[in-house]
């Protein structure tokens, strides 16, 4: 190894060490006593008393994956998964793409207005929502006034999924939005032009430029969407508490109302189970959409 | 690549070590036997010298907003203590409460409702009621006995209500209808509103948790059922007379006589104001105050009536009975202070002035005596209520298996699952998390 490498690692490893003090401190030793936990019998009331439990080794994770509950809740957010985050990440590109190339006049307003949902606080934003989507709350009303149906947007499943999709979708297009135009706007404008001199139209640019050289971008957003929804908690949690019939609980949901229950062991073998999950996810993630050099 | 591997199985080696350690801290020896709680409370002693020293209070509910006026009054003799409240929303308390305790970051008093006072207390992290602090027998039994476990008192009674039937005496009148007396006649109310055009005649609980089981226990008490046997060893909830009663519930609801969408606790006074219900099934009697905050002073006396809950088809009388205690957590930093608020609370005339504040109910027997409560037409209804009142299962693991019931409830309802199915079901799954005793 050259001196000037090792300097420069030392130089990494300082810039690096709050970090990792952090990190380290807040989700390393949690995580590993979660594990920990997760591997005995403890409950709310060992808690204060850790040496007085009893080692299970996997058997709280047989036990959850064999409980109803919580393989409905892996199913429900499975399900968020696959349906927010297309729709999320479409969304994004779209409005990344129109900030890019149309109204470019208006582009601080549409990106601020995007934008808002991120930083709107979730527990109003929910209040919000429920309100809004109540029996006889303004859109129902608005519904009626233009002679629709009135649906029970919280009180029956189907209604329910969608409007917790809805309000998933809202929170995180603008994300996916502001990561897609960085993305955009790495691209040299000189390809552009020279695919324009050589007659390709827009179509044709979008296909054959733009959709490969966001592809690291894609990867990103994709990892973080996922990842996001697999541990989709407020808006089920806030909007319908998980309901109707348990349609709308997810994993993190299911975990929380564990701990609520006392049951401390359940709770961290299913925060432990959410983790891998989603590692496992990254990994494939990032293993099929890595650029190929 | 030689780094890599070397770096990935040290990486790997590190982990297994963390973990390993972790586990073995957190499993250094098998557990020793069931603790109740914290301190037996026998060598504790609370003197009468004022309080003193800053004093951190978690509340939760409606109640957390209207007890400052309670700290004024407390502060006047004891002026050198310092009160910080910190309002957690209810749905939230018991997680909270549980995270702090882990931590040991509790606050010195807390109050539970009845719902959540058998899981609390079996975290363990609770001192026991110091002896000489207050005297039981001064107390409704049915509230002091629910914070009492393993004989060991854990909690001091604030307050104490039993609910009823709060219907609007106008909509009745327009409609022809009569005060609920008995299941048959409450559905007989129920379809002559509806007839008279009132959209949901009866507001009951559809919140489906343990809170919804709560009033499916009351009917089922109305029945001659119940959750779980004297013993509190057997979980009885699929038992025939709770089958009918949760069939009697979910009837009215098919039939259009309830709304399952509600009201949400908080919606309860604006959907009764405006006419969209006209009768509470199982109302608190602080919902007489809330009409009056809504609508004006008043409107409750004008346009509400109180009655006791129907009784079942053999007259069986049950109501649903609750309340709120004080609890001081064993890690309490000012305990001395925690449990002077607590005996204060406790005070007949502290009692009636949280009875003039928030018309919840003394639940010290002698504050009923009062003249301020003697001419106040809630307490009849209530009165009977607290001695027909229906005790929730006292095991810790009630708020879970009320859940499950809760859900259940709903599949019924909302879902086409029979009665039967859907408490066989309840009860498989109650016995398999047990009673935690």
């Amino acid at each position: 190894m050259h001196e000037g490498s090792r300097a420069e690692a030392t130089t990494a490893w300082l810039f690096l060490a709050p970090f990792l003090a952090i990190f380290l401190l807040f989700t390393g030793i949690p995580a590993v006593l979660a594990i920990g936990a997760s591997l005995t019998d403890i409950s709310a009331r060992d808690i204060r008393d850790p040496f007085n439990v009893n080692f299970t080794g996997f058997q709280g994770f047989i036990d959850i994956i064999n409980n109803p509950g919580f393989q409905s809740a892996f199913l429900n957010t499975v399900m968020f998964v696959v349906i927010c985050v297309p729709i999320s990440m479409a969304l994004g590109l779209a409005l990344a793409l129109m900030l890019n190339n149309g109204i470019r006049r208006l582009r601080n307003f549409f990106r601020a207005a995007a934008y808002v949902p991120v930083i709107t606080n979730i527990v109003a934003a929910a209040v919000i929502w429920q309100y809004a989507f109540s029996i006889t709350g303004p859109v129902n009303t608005t519904l009626a006034d233009l002679g629709l149906g009135a649906p029970n947007w919280l009180g029956e499943p189907g209604w329910a999924i969608t409007t917790v999709v809805m309000m998933g979708v809202w929170r995180t297009t603008g994300t996916c939005m502001i990561l897609f135009l960085a993305g955009l706007q790495a691209v040299p404008e000189e390809i552009y032009e020279a695919a324009a001199t050589d007659g390709a139209g827009a179509w044709r640019r979008l296909w054959s430029i733009t959709l490969p050289l966001l592809r690291p971008t894609t990867l990103l957003v994709t990892v973080l969407q996922t990842v996001s929804f697999l541990n989709i908690f407020e808006e089920p949690y806030l909007l319908t508490k998980g309901g109707p019939l348990g349609s709308t609980k997810s994993i993190a949901v299911w975990v929380y109302e564990q701990f609520g229950f006392g049951n401390v062991s359940a709770s961290m073998a299913g925060s432990v189970l959410l983790l891998v999950l989603v590692g496992i996810v990254a990994i494939v993630q990032f293993r099929i959409l890595r650029p190929k050099h | 690549m030689h780094f890599h591997t070397t770096s990935r199985r040290r990486a790997t080696m590190l982990g297994i070590a963390l973990v390993t350690s972790g586990a073995l801290l957190l499993t250094g020896c098998g557990r020793s036997g069931d603790s109740g709680g914290g301190d037996a409370g026998a060598s504790t002693k609370v003197d009468d010298e004022p309080a003193t020293g800053t004093l951190e209070i978690w509340t939760q509910g409606a109640d957390g907003a209207e007890l400052p006026q309670m700290f004024e009054e407390f502060t006047k003799d004891n002026p050198d203590v310092e009160i910080n409240m910190t309002q957690i929303p209810e749905a939230e308390f018991a997680s909270k409460m549980t995270a702090a305790i882990t931590a040991g970051t509790v606050p010195d008093l807390i109050y539970a409702f009845t719902e959540t006072q058998s899981s609390l207390i079996s975290t363990g992290g609770f001192d026991a009621v110091p002896d000489g602090l207050v005297d039981p027998d001064d107390f409704f039994e049915v509230i002091w006995d629910n914070s009492v476990y393993d004989d060991v008192a854990y909690g001091v009674p604030w307050y104490a209500y039993a609910d009823m039937v709060i219907y609007r005496t106008d909509l009745a009148e327009a409609a022809g209808a009569e005060a609920p007396t008995d299941w048959d006649s409450l559905r007989t109310f129920g379809e002559d509103l509806k007839a008279s055009g009132v959209e949901w005649p009866l507001a009951l609980y559809a919140a489906y948790d343990s809170y919804t089981a709560r009033q499916l226990l009351t009917f089922a008490k109305q029945n001659g059922g119940g959750f779980i046997s004297d013993d509190l060893s057997t979980w009885t909830i699929n038992s025939p007379e709770n089958v009918e009663a949760l069939e009697y519930w979910a009837g009215l609801m098919a039939d259009g006589l309830a709304s399952p969408d509600g009201p949400a606790f908080l919606d309860t006074v604006s959907w009764s104001t405006t006419g969209k219900n006209a009768a509470i099934i199982d109302g608190g009697p602080w919902f007489v105050g809330w009409f009056d905050d809504a609508n004006g002073e008043g409107w409750a006396d004008e346009h509400l009536s109180l009655a006791t809950m129907p009784v079942g088809p053999d007259g069986d009388a049950a109501t649903t009975v609750g309340g709120g205690s004080w609890f001081v957590p064993s890690d309490s930093e000012n305990k001395d202070a925690a449990w002077k608020f607590a005996r204060f609370m406790s005070e007949p005339e502290s009692q009636v002035k949280w009875f003039e504040i928030f018309k919840n109910m003394p639940a010290v027997k002698s504050a009923w005596e009062d003249p301020a409560l003697a001419g106040d037409r809630l307490l009849q209804t209530v009165e009977a209520g607290l001695e027909t009142g229906v005790t929730l299962p006292k095991v810790s693991t009630w708020s879970q298996v009320g859940t499950v019931i809760g859900e259940q409830m709903e599949k019924v309802v909302r879902g086409g699952v029979s009665a039967q199915d859907a408490l066989d079901e309840a009860q498989a799954q109650a016995e398999s998390i047990g009673t935690g005793n």
